[in-house]
């Protein structure tokens, strides 16, 4: 588990620039997301209008192969300032349709040395076919933290929805969901 | 997962790629440079009679039916009269018997972040959505990318990954207008605030 979940943390941390690489989807990417993965090509990510929780759209997140491999994810990184101190819950609202291999919300603090802490649900994975469902990653941010990176992602084939996000701050009462690592 | 490490290596500015310089012999074009995280596992060097144009083309080549990781021949240089503006990397690629991947590649560099040991990406593309494979005649590609003004260097190149051989030829370097989509993704600096969790714009 551990040595999972630390190749988990390597992949989505090195996300980043292989999102430089990502496809131009066909899918519309949502204003200030970002494509990325180990093999985002193998997946459609972006708006879907015609599934939603509420509003006009979701995001959805494709396997386009019964082989599709590795993983793809829509992400965003945010400056760690305003939630530095601060334990912080990403939430959210999944649905999944023929989810095999599997599909999370995820969340990194990194700070100047690298990863302080990271979830991303793969304990408590979406898999499956289900109904949209909340779910949530909690971390604590820590003083030194300078970014924070989230978002969801996919694993295999089959599709996720993710709607009505939030970023919030919670207090020391709600337990954190993910390891905080030991720099 | 080895997929992702070529393309973090390539996004690995030179310094640290210098390290893994193979001692290779035979004739390397003129201001390039062999890269990449298994240069030994690849052939680079000019190929005097396979030219598109003119006598010679450089080539790359795996070695071997499985050859590990990637290569890649490269040249960097400083991004002053490129700054601020759009830049086009075009030139002609042939294939044979490419198994899994080629493309050309470019990348620019900004100053490095306090506490960082490498210079920030700023751009990046290598044509990993839209990859060379098998076997093809010359074919014309091209990456675009946006250079910021903070940008200190741009490097480019051509990488092969696996087995089979690409050559390459008449490669250009052009400022284009703002009209010519980009095909790489600038890489933002970070969001503030979360944005659109709602998915409605």
């Amino acid at each position: 588990m551990r040595t999972v979940s630390r190749l988990a943390v390597l992949l989505v941390s090195t996300g980043a620039l292989a999102a430089t690489a990502a496809a131009m989807e066909e899918a519309t990417t949502p204003p200030g997301w970002s494509v990325a993965g180990t093999h985002p090509a193998e997946y459609e990510m972006g708006l879907d209008r015609a599934t939603r929780r509420s509003g006009v759209a979701s995001a959805s997140l494709r396997g386009k192969t019964p082989t599709a491999g590795g993983f793809g994810t829509l992400l965003q990184e945010i400056d760690a300032a305003h939630y530095r101190g601060r334990r912080v819950r990403l939430s959210g609202y999944a649905k999944a349709a023929g989810v095999a291999g599997w599909a999370g919300l995820w969340m990194r603090v990194d700070g100047p040395q690298g990863v302080l802490a990271f979830d991303n649900m793969q304990s408590r994975p979406i898999k499956g076919t289900a109904d949209w469902r909340r779910c949530e990653v909690v971390l604590d941010v820590p003083s030194g933290a300078r970014a924070i990176w989230f978002g969801l992602l996919l694993s295999g084939p089959g599709q996720v929805w993710f709607d009505d996000l939030q970023v919030e701050a919670v207090d020391g009462a709600v337990p954190v969901t993910g390891t905080a690592s030991q720099r | 997962m080895r997929r992702l490490m070529a393309v973090a290596l390539v996004g690995v500015p030179l310094i640290a790629a210098v390290a893994n310089l193979p001692a290779q012999t035979g004739d390397l074009p003129q201001g390039w440079l062999r890269m990449g995280d298994h240069p030994e596992d690849y052939e680079m060097r000019m190929d005097p009679g396979a030219g598109r144009t003119g006598k010679a083309s450089a080539t790359i080549k795996g070695k071997g039916p499985s050859p590990a990781g990637f290569g890649t021949l490269m040249q960097s240089t400083e991004a002053g009269e490129y700054k601020g503006k759009r830049l086009r990397l075009s030139g002609w690629v042939k294939a044979a018997g490419i198994g899994e991947w080629a493309g050309l590649w470019m990348r620019v560099d900004g100053p490095t972040p306090p506490g960082s040991s490498y210079p920030a990406m700023l751009a990046f593309d290598n044509m990993q959505n839209r990859p060379i494979k098998g076997t093809s005649a010359w074919k014309r590609h091209e990456i675009v990318l946006d250079v910021a003004p903070e940008a200190t260097f741009i490097s480019f190149g051509i990488l092969l990954r696996g087995a089979g051989q690409a050559w390459i030829d008449d490669l250009s370097l052009d400022v284009v207008g703002k009209d010519v989509p980009v095909t790489g993704q600038g890489l933002q600096g970070p969001n503030k605030k979360p944005v659109n969790l709602d998915f409605e714009s």
